[in-house]
C-alpha cells in the first residue's frame, strides 16, 4: 500500500506542476502567434524563438507535454478501463514507454538546435562583416508592410 | 447554480467527463501539431509567416486548429479551475481568481480564433 500511495503522489504532483507550466505556456504561445496579422513582426518574434537557445527550451516543453500526456493516458486507464488495482506499474510501464519516446523525440530536437546554432554564427560572422547595414533596416521593413 | 460552499458552479462529473475527453483531443492534436511544426516540410523546423501561411491555405487545417484551440483552453481552463478549488480556501479570493480564469479564457478564445480566422484575409492580402 505505501508504494501504490507513493507512486500516486508523485504521479499526480508532476501532473499539478506540468498542468500549470502548459498553461503558462499556451498563454504566451497564443499571444506570439497573435503575430500573423503582421508577417513581419511575425517573421521577426519567430526568429528570436527559433534561436538555439530557445530550441533548447523547447526540449523542457516537449518532457513536460510527454510527462502531463502519459500519466494523463493514465488516469483515462484507470478511470474508464479498470486499471485501479493496477495503477502503480501502469505509471512506471508508461514512464518507461516516456523515456524511450523523449530521447527519440529530444534527440532530433538537439541536432536542430545545434544545427542552428551553427548557421546563427556563420551568419553572424558575415553580419560583422558587412555591419554598417545592421541598424534602421529592421525598423525600414515593419514599416513597409504597415 | 453557485455552490454555497466552494463559491464555484456545480456539475463536477460533466467537467470530469470532458477533462477526458478534451485530453484526448489534445493527446491526437499535439502529436500532428508537433510532427507538422518540427520535422514535416514546409515547415521543417523552420517557422516563418510563409511556411504556416502554405499550410493553412487548407481550411481542414484552420478547422484543425480550431477544435484544437477550444480543447486545448477548456482543458487549461478546466485544470486551473481544479487548482482553484483544492488550494484556496477564502470564498471570496476564489470567486476573483474564477473570475479572472473565465476572462483569461475568453481573452485567449477570441484572441486564438483570430488568429486562425483572420489568417484568410491575411493570405489574400499577402498571397
Amino acid at each position: 500500500m505505501f508504494y501504490r500511495y507513493k507512486t500516486g503522489m508523485l504521479a499526480w504532483a508532476l501532473f499539478r506542476i506540468t498542468g500549470l507550466a502548459l498553461v503558462g505556456y499556451l498563454s504566451m504561445h497564443l499571444l506570439v502567434i497573435s503575430n500573423l496579422h503582421n508577417p513581419a513582426k511575425f517573421n521577426q518574434t519567430m526568429g528570436i524563438l527559433g534561436s538555439w537557445q530557445f530550441r533548447l527550451l523547447e526540449i523542457g516543453l516537449f518532457g513536460a507535454v510527454l510527462y502531463h500526456a502519459l500519466n494523463g493516458v493514465r488516469v483515462v486507464m484507470v478511470d474508464f478501463f479498470g486499471f485501479a488495482g493496477r495503477q502503480a506499474r501502469l505509471f512506471w510501464v508508461l514512464m518507461a514507454v516516456g523515456a524511450v519516446l523523449f530521447v527519440a523525440g529530444a534527440y532530433p530536437l538537439f541536432s536542430h538546435a545545434m544545427h542552428f546554432k551553427q548557421i546563427q554564427q556563420s551568419s553572424h560572422a558575415q553580419a560583422a562583416a558587412k555591419a554598417c547595414d545592421c541598424c534602421g533596416g529592421v525598423e525600414h521593413t515593419e514599416a513597409s508592410h504597415d | 447554480m453557485i455552490n454555497r460552499e466552494t463559491g464555484l458552479r456545480s456539475g463536477g462529473a460533466l467537467n470530469w467527463f470532458l477533462q477526458r475527453i478534451s485530453g484526448a483531443v489534445l493527446l491526437i492534436a499535439l502529436i500532428v501539431h508537433f510532427w507538422v511544426l518540427h520535422f514535416y516540410p514546409p515547415a521543417g523546423g523552420e517557422i516563418t509567416f510563409d511556411t504556416v501561411m502554405q499550410r493553412l491555405q487548407n481550411p481542414l487545417w484552420r478547422a484543425m486548429d480550431l477544435v484544437f484551440l477550444v480543447a486545448g483552453l477548456y482543458h487549461g481552463a478546466n485544470g486551473m479551475l481544479m487548482l482553484i478549488h483544492d488550494y484556496v480556501r477564502a470564498a471570496g479570493i476564489r470567486i476573483a481568481l474564477v473570475g479572472v480564469l473565465w476572462i483569461g479564457a475568453l481573452f485567449y478564445l477570441i484572441v486564438g480564433s483570430m488568429t486562425i480566422l483572420g489568417l484568410a484575409a491575411g493570405g489574400l492580402i499577402n498571397g
